[in-house]
């Protein structure tokens, strides 16, 4: 690990009523660095997204962004104070263009108010304007350009997918949390998608967590990985570390495959 | 020439045709007319501000009409003299400074505009907080009591009997007038990245918030503006109709102004001009159901309410084989007219 840490999840338990989603987890996210968190399905990772993002309150420990307490801090300041997501299930502006989709990410960022807009200053044009262009650049940087106009419903899966990406960078995160980004995409946009994600990183100067089943992305593109398992962390480290433990394979693959591994 | 001032170009050519059809319209149409005429535009800035809050945000408000009658009674209060004020009021003398206040008639109508908006902020910032789908539930509710303070407040209402001798300012060139105000403030506001923001609440509220919008904020302002509207087209209804009583304002308003936005198309300007300009004709042809039809030797005697019994009906199958209503969510721009092979041009 770096001396200099973006996030900061310190002991962080998450509750619903008698159901422990997340248990006392402490991780620490290096900045620049991509990394992921892995886990059997309902280990409670969306789950962490959600108490980052702020749309659950950690019922007990705290969240440290950018080294400021961000715990309890609704999504929209979240938001502005750096840290962008996208969804397990696709969440899209559906009846609005693929442009529009990006362009309502640049919002948390301009000066214009909303009275603006109908009296139609000087000032608020040539920021709408200078959205635009920085929209169009966003859809170019991941491929969408062509499809600007589209209703973002009507985009294949994976194109949709690739437009949350860029509509969380419309926001100019410090952090960008992707939740399962290569869920439904076929090996070759999958293979795309590694590209783009280190390409993101290295252009926008942003630290990325992702979730992803795939382990062939998960593998590939991070450099330290946690490991969730009903809630707890059963381990950490570097992708070669995480996939020789013990507890890992016991967990996804069930604890018979695991003398397996070792034979 | 550029897109821009072609349009712009065409933009001011529309508005003078309007301009040339409500100087012809004051010669040559018969008072009916020019009243039906007369309701399409109030009708439109109903349905346009209705429009903001349910169909580009997405909150579900039945709180019209209370709005409208704020607007009503405070543009009143403001045009009538204060003679009339003072031999009108039988139940309770007029308060002051009721009895004495008075303003030009533009400034009366945004005077009910902001009233109305203000009670609206009011009503927002509480229930609002609270998300979800009260909003509809509390909004019938707010719409309700207005009517009961209207009735008891008889010192400044005068009560159950209402208000009569209301001056008539509001006619042709006042309501289109407006009209256009309203729309053009729609326009730029639905077409600018706030209404894109205002969309992405209603598409998908979480997903806005992830977006840093702070949603509960938006969604005040919507509600707010659209009140302001409301209070404005209630003021122009009053002046209108120079009669105004409590019992107007009862949900059937709330209704008839969700049919033309429903009609027209939710989260469509377009849609609720037309859907205004198409209901409030077919709601006055219809009154023809209600008189004594003669065919041949027959005679079929005119029904009471039977207008709003095809009315309903013509609604109901809207619901079933065209729920997007007229327009859906499409737009016509000069855009779309002219330059067609070019796809999904932005209105501007
Ligand atoms: N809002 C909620 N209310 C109740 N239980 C929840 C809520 N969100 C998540 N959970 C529970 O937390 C556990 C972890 O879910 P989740 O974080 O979605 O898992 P993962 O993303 O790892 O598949 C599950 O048992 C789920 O049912
Ligand atoms: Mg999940």
């Amino acid at each position: 690990m770096t001396n200099s840490s973006i996030l900061t999840l310190d002991k962080v338990t998450m509750r619903f009523g008698g159901i422990t989603a997340v248990k006392d987890l402490s991780i620490d996210i290096p900045k620049g660095a991509i990394v992921g968190l892995i886990g059997p399905n309902g280990a409670g990772k969306t789950t962490v997204f959600n108490v980052i993002t702020g749309f659950y309150k950690a019922t007990e420990g705290h969240v440290l962004f950018d080294g400021r307490d961000i715990t309890g801090v609704p999504p929209h300041l979240v938001c502005r104070a750096g840290i962008s997501r996208t969804f397990q299930n696709i969440r899209l502006f559906s009846t609005e263009t693929v442009l529009q989709n990006v362009m309502v990410g640049c919002h948390v960022r301009r000066s214009a108010k909303w009275w603006m807009a109908p009296i139609g200053l000087p000032s608020f044009t040539r920021e709408e304007k200078a959205i635009r262009e920085r929209s169009m650049e966003l859809l170019a940087s991941l491929r969408l350009d062509s499809v600007a106009d589209e209703v973002s419903s009507s985009l294949p899966y994976g194109a949709q997918r690739r437009l949350e990406i860029a509509r969380a960078l419309a926001t100019r995160p410090k952090f960008l949390l992707l939740d399962e980004p290569a869920a439904g995409m076929n090996p070759q946009e999958t293979q795309e998608l590694m590209g783009f994600i280190r390409e993101i990183r290295d252009r926008f100067d942003v630290t990325i967590l992702l979730i992803e089943h795939d382990m062939k992305v998960v593998m590939g593109v991070c450099e330290y990985i946690w490991v969730l398992d009903y809630g707890e962390k059963i381990a950490e480290g570097s992708p070669e570390v995480i996939q020789s433990d013990r507890r890992v394979i016991a967990a996804y693959l069930g604890e018979e495959f695991v003398h397996h591994a070792e034979n | 020439m550029n897109r821009k001032t072609r349009n712009l170009a065409l933009t001011g050519i529309a508005i003078a045709l309007l301009a040339f059809f409500i100087w012809w319209a004051q010669g040559n149409l018969d008072g009916y007319k020019i009243q039906v005429t007369n309701l399409v535009a109030v009708n439109a800035i109903l349905a346009l501000s209705l429009n903001l809050i349910y169909g580009f945000t997405g909150m579900f408000s039945l709180g019209h009409a209370g709005f409208m009658a704020l607007g009503a009674y405070v543009n009143a209060l403001l045009t009538l003299t204060q003679d009339q004020k003072t031999t009108m009021w039988i139940l309770d003398p007029i308060a002051w400074p009721f009895s004495v206040m008075h303003a030009p008639f533009f400034l009366s109508v945004v005077c009910a505009g902001l009233v109305a908006a203000f009670v609206a902020l009011l009503i927002a910032i509480p229930v609002l907080r609270l998300g979800g789908d009260y909003l509809g539930i509390a909004t019938l509710g707010f719409a309700e009591i207005i009517r009961v303070v209207l009735t008891n407040l008889s010192s400044i209402t005068n009560g159950a009997l209402g208000i009569k001798g209301i001056p008539g300012h509001a006619n042709l060139w006042w309501n289109y007038g407006w009209f256009l105000i309203t729309l053009f403030f729609m326009i730029r506001l639905i077409n600018s990245n706030f209404g894109s923001v205002l969309k992405a609440i209603r598409d998908d509220e979480i997903a806005a918030k992830n977006m840093g919008i702070n949603t509960f904020f938006y969604k005040v302002v919507s509600f707010t503006v659209g009140a302001f509207f409301a209070g404005v087209g209630g003021a122009l209804m009053g002046s209108l109709t120079t009669t105004i009583d409590p019992k107007m304002f009862s949900f059937a308003l709330t209704f008839n102004v969700l049919m033309f936005t429903v009609a027209g198309g939710l989260g469509s300007i377009t849609g609720s001009v037309i859907g205004s300009i198409v209901i409030t004709v077919l709601l006055e042809w219809l009154r023809i159901v209600e008189n004594p039809v003669t065919i041949g030797s027959f005679e079929i005697p005119g029904i009471p309410g039977m207008r709003m019994v095809l009315f309903s009906l013509a609604l109901i199958l809207i619901i079933l084989f065209r729920r997007e209503g007229i327009m859906g969510m499409k737009e016509i721009t000069w855009d779309g007219i002219f330059d067609r092979s070019k796809r999904g041009g932005k209105s501007e």
